[in-house]
């Protein structure tokens, strides 16, 4: 098979183009008259074959529908998927060919033949053919490997078909865009470097202005103004005065995952992508790391455009932070770091990712530490540039060196 | 795409065309019936599938050397049986026999050529559609003005048109098949198959009906096909036959006489009893025998018709295709008996709605998705609070596979329209009504129930 950037649909042969079939019809018409029974044969039947094409080929693409679905709908870096498509035919004509074009983009890669694509450098064409008889539905399978991680576009499919003969073929684009995500590298964690203000849920935290519902610490007795569903009806009962129950500060550990994508933007493609790429695996590993032990993440990026979750806990949470971090580009904000960060509430720990070719963070690490945010650092780089931190709350991401031991403080 | 790779039936259906079309040709140049030789037009157009497969053979085995060799002989082995006898048997009228064989030798070398190179050539479907439309174009000017240079015989002219557009249709149509990349299969050989059939039939019955001509030559032509498949098939039994008759003694007591041709017909009563019974069984066996040849012939050819025609799905692992049922048309003749109920509707200034309220026919994107969500609340996939229209899209998809395309045109058309400031164009709003059409005849078993 031919892409169609190489091989666009063929004009009609001469013999079926209209001075052609004109020709046709008047040596049927003699040879009719002349008796010459072959020479009508042959000319009529190439007469009627190129009415045929015609009229087949302007309804050969009407009433087809194209369905893609990836299965799974999201994958890791490294992972394989299978993307199934199919195209229907849903008319009472028959299709004796028909090509089904789709453009997949670099960073997933196909198994099997494909095409490269001079439009889209790194794009491979991916060709479907298939004969439909009326009122049927082909299908195919292909196999994509997630080399990189990335929101892709699997675009509008170009469908080439036409009359029996191929004298006339037609081709028109079926609008089905579709995303696939794939999330970053995700490596599996048995625990973190990072040394915790809490080390685990039940720990509490002195300076937490949240007060958690389910935990008891006391009573007292009440007070104007106390909410009537933390009366504690028993121990009034025993008293015989109104009791309230007392309850003990918040003790989740609640995470900002902050990364600052502005730090990332280098001249040196090869070099901004492996740190880039790098710390969005770091991230995204810690994410599943923390979200499966119950603790909610957010994530801010200082980036073009700017991303804030808000942290949470539930399961969905852990695919909208893998998808946002799938989706992020290393492009700078003109916005300060420091304005963004403002943002984060005021006791959670914020784990923040640069690069050690960014601006300097001392200023907005202390400021963190100063609005009661715990402060951790993700520096991806040389190794070579010093930092404010002592080294239980800085890990260093070096190209080359296993990602999963880094963060466990293993290497 | 090479034809020594490429499926089988393509292969000969080209070499079949350019059969038909070398045909002619050839009968001008080695001679016919005319000239005592009816054979020799078919012993050399015989070269060309007979290079061609000597090309796929000897590629594969390494014996490229000998092909020309091997060639040469053939041509000239070929003519020498099919040609006209030596006028006489010396030596003197031996070599001028071979002298003669030459020249028509060398004909039958070209086309074992053409074979050869055919087994190499690089064919698509653009090459093989040029091919056929240079040939027609060829054929039909080598009829009309130089047809009586060639094949003079009406019924030999005919069959050489209908080989040509035969062979030349059904190799248009598989190479352009398999350019598409359409798995060979007995579905997709038989859609070739039966265009072809239905062009041919459409043609005679065309030009048949404007020169009844046609249809006599065309009848006496089958007429004789039939008869030589016929007379093929019963040259067993006329061996039996003759041999026979070979053994048998003259009736008259007659001898010195020998050959088939003066020995007369036994009569039966001269036979003895176990020999007119032996006689009678040998018959009866061999038509019995002949008779089961030809059921179980048929019983194979209808096997294999109908395998082409319904195509057999997953049979091959290799193929990433398969093929299932889309619609039918029954939803078809349900939407046309709707198009016409409306249309007639609108004639008689009722004023139906397409889709939506039931007052007013959808103008917009919006109004077409508003309809969608009353559809889907109608069919119990009501929209949850939270759910955008993406994720319901692909709720509803899940739900209902078959109307994917339906669902992803309105939530398209709904998200141009409200977040791109687009528009639909007449067109499209034509298509979202035909999409909220065809959901309204959709009913869900739970409203069914209702």
């Amino acid at each position: 098979m031919s892409s169609p950037e190489t091989r666009p649909p063929r004009p009609v042969p001469w013999l079926f183009d209209v001075w052609g079939m004109a020709l046709l019809a008047a040596a049927t018409v003699v040879a009719t008259l002349g008796a010459a029974h072959q020479v009508a044969l042959l000319a009529g039947g190439l007469a009627l074959v190129g009415l045929l094409a015609r009229g087949w080929s302007r309804l050969a693409l009407r009433r087809l529908s194209y369905v893609r679905r990836a299965v799974p709908p999201r994958a890791f870096c490294g992972d394989t998927l299978v993307l199934e498509t199919s195209l229907g035919n849903r008319k009472a004509l028959p299709l004796a060919w028909l090509e089904a074009w789709e453009r997949v983009p670099a960073g997933l890669s196909v198994e099997g033949h494909t095409e490269p694509s001079a439009e889209l450098p790194g794009a491979v064409w991916v060709g479907q053919g298939a004969c439909l008889w009326p009122y049927r539905r082909a299908r195919w399978r292909h196999t994509l490997h997630c080399r990189r991680r990335g929101a892709y576009t699997l675009g509008n499919v170009l469908v080439r078909s036409g009359d029996p003969f191929g004298l006339c073929e037609r081709e028109a684009w079926l609008r089905r865009p579709d995303e696939l995500i794939v999330y970053p590298r995700v490596v599996p964690l048995r625990r973190l470097a990072f040394t915790f203000h809490h080390p685990a849920v039940d720990a509490l935290s002195r300076a937490s202005l949240v007060a958690d519902p389910t935990r008891t610490a006391g009573v007292r007795e009440y007070r104007p103004g106390d909410p009537q569903r933390l009366v504690h009806w028993r121990a009034t009962a025993h008293t015989g005065a109104l009791q309230v129950r007392l309850l003990e500060p918040a003790a989740s550990l609640r995470v900002w995952l902050a990364l600052d994508a502005g730090a990332f933007d280098l001249p040196w493609a090869l070099y901004r992508d492996t740190l880039f790429e790098l710390t969005l695996s770091a991230l995204a590993s810690i994410a599943v790391y923390l979200v499966q032990a119950g603790h909610p993440v957010g994530l801010l990026v200082h980036g073009d455009p700017p991303r804030l979750l808000p942290p949470a806990a539930h399961p969905a949470q852990l695919e909208v932070l893998l998808e946002a971090l799938a989706r992020l580009e290393p492009r700078g904000s003109p916005a300060p770091l420091e304005a963004v960060s403002a943002r984060l509430g005021r006791g959670s720990t914020v784990i923040l990712a640069t690069s050690d070719s960014g601006p300097d963070l001392s200023a907005t690490i202390a400021r963190l530490q100063q609005a009661g945010r715990q402060a951790l650092l993700l520096l991806a780089g040389s190794g070579l540039r010093p930092t404010p931190l002592p080294a239980e709350r800085l890990v260093r991401l070096l190209p080359g060196r296993e990602l999963a031991a880094t963060l466990e403080g293993r290497a | 795409m090479s034809l020594a790779r490429a499926p089988s039936p393509l292969a000969w259906a080209v070499l079949a065309m350019e059969a038909s079309v070398a045909f002619p040709l050839v009968t001008a140049l080695v001679g016919g019936p005319e000239r005592g030789a009816p054979l020799a037009p078919f012993a050399a157009v015989g070269m060309l599938p007979l290079g061609y497969v000597a090309g796929v053979a000897s590629a594969a085995r390494g014996l490229e050397g000998w092909r020309w060799g091997a060639g040469l002989a053939a041509s000239l082995a070929a003519r020498l049986l099919a040609g006209p006898p030596p006028e006489e048997a010396t030596p003197l009228g031996l070599l001028g026999w071979l002298a003669s064989a030459l020249l028509p030798a060398s004909v039958g070398l070209a086309l074992w050529w053409r074979g050869l190179s055919a087994a190499e050539a690089q064919l698509g479907a653009d090459e093989v559609r040029a091919e056929f439309t240079t040939f027609a174009a060829g054929l039909l000017a080598l009829f009309g003005l130089y047809g009586h240079l060639v094949v003079v015989d009406p019924a030999a002219r005919l069959a050489v048109v209908l080989a040509f557009l035969s062979s030349g249709l059904l190799a248009v149509v598989l190479s352009r098949q398999a350019a598409a990349g359409a798995p060979a299969s007995p579905g997709s050989t038989a859609q070739a198959i039966a265009w072809t059939l239905l062009c041919l039939a459409l043609a005679a019955a065309l030009v048949g009906a404007l020169s009844p001509g046609l249809l006599e030559t065309l009848a006496a032509l089958a007429r004789e096909v039939v008869l030589a498949v016929l007379r093929l098939l019963l040259l067993p039994l006329a061996l039996l036959f003759s041999l026979l008759r070979l053994e048998l003694p003259p009736a008259d007591g007659r001898e010195g006489q020998s050959g088939i041709r003066q020995m007369p017909l036994p009569e039966r009563q001269a036979l003895p009893e176990w020999l007119n019974l032996l006689l009678g069984a040998l018959t009866l066996g061999a038509l019995a025998l002949l008779a089961i040849v030809a059921a179980v012939a048929l019983l194979v050819v209808a096997r294999e018709l109908w395998r082409l025609v319904w195509p057999r799905l997953g049979r091959d692992g290799r193929a990433p295709l398969a093929a299932e049922r889309e619609s039918s048309p029954a939803d078809d003749l349900r939407a046309l008996l709707h198009a016409l109920r409306a249309w007639l509707a609108r004639l008689a200034g009722a004023g139906l709605a397409l889709a939506g309220d039931g007052s007013r026919p959808i103008q917009d994107a919006r109004a077409a998705y508003r309809a969608l969500l009353r559809w889907a609340q109608r069919n119990g996939l009501e929209r949850a609070p939270a759910e955008t229209p993406r994720e319901l899209q692909r709720r509803l998809e899940a739900h209902l596979p078959w109307a994917t395309p339906h669902f992803a045109l309105l939530t398209d058309a709904y998200e141009l329209a409200r977040y791109a400031d687009l528009p639909p164009s007449a067109h499209d709003l034509l298509l979202l009504r035909e999409s909220l059409e065809a959901l309204e005849r959709f009913q869900s078993p739970a409203r069914s129930r209702q």
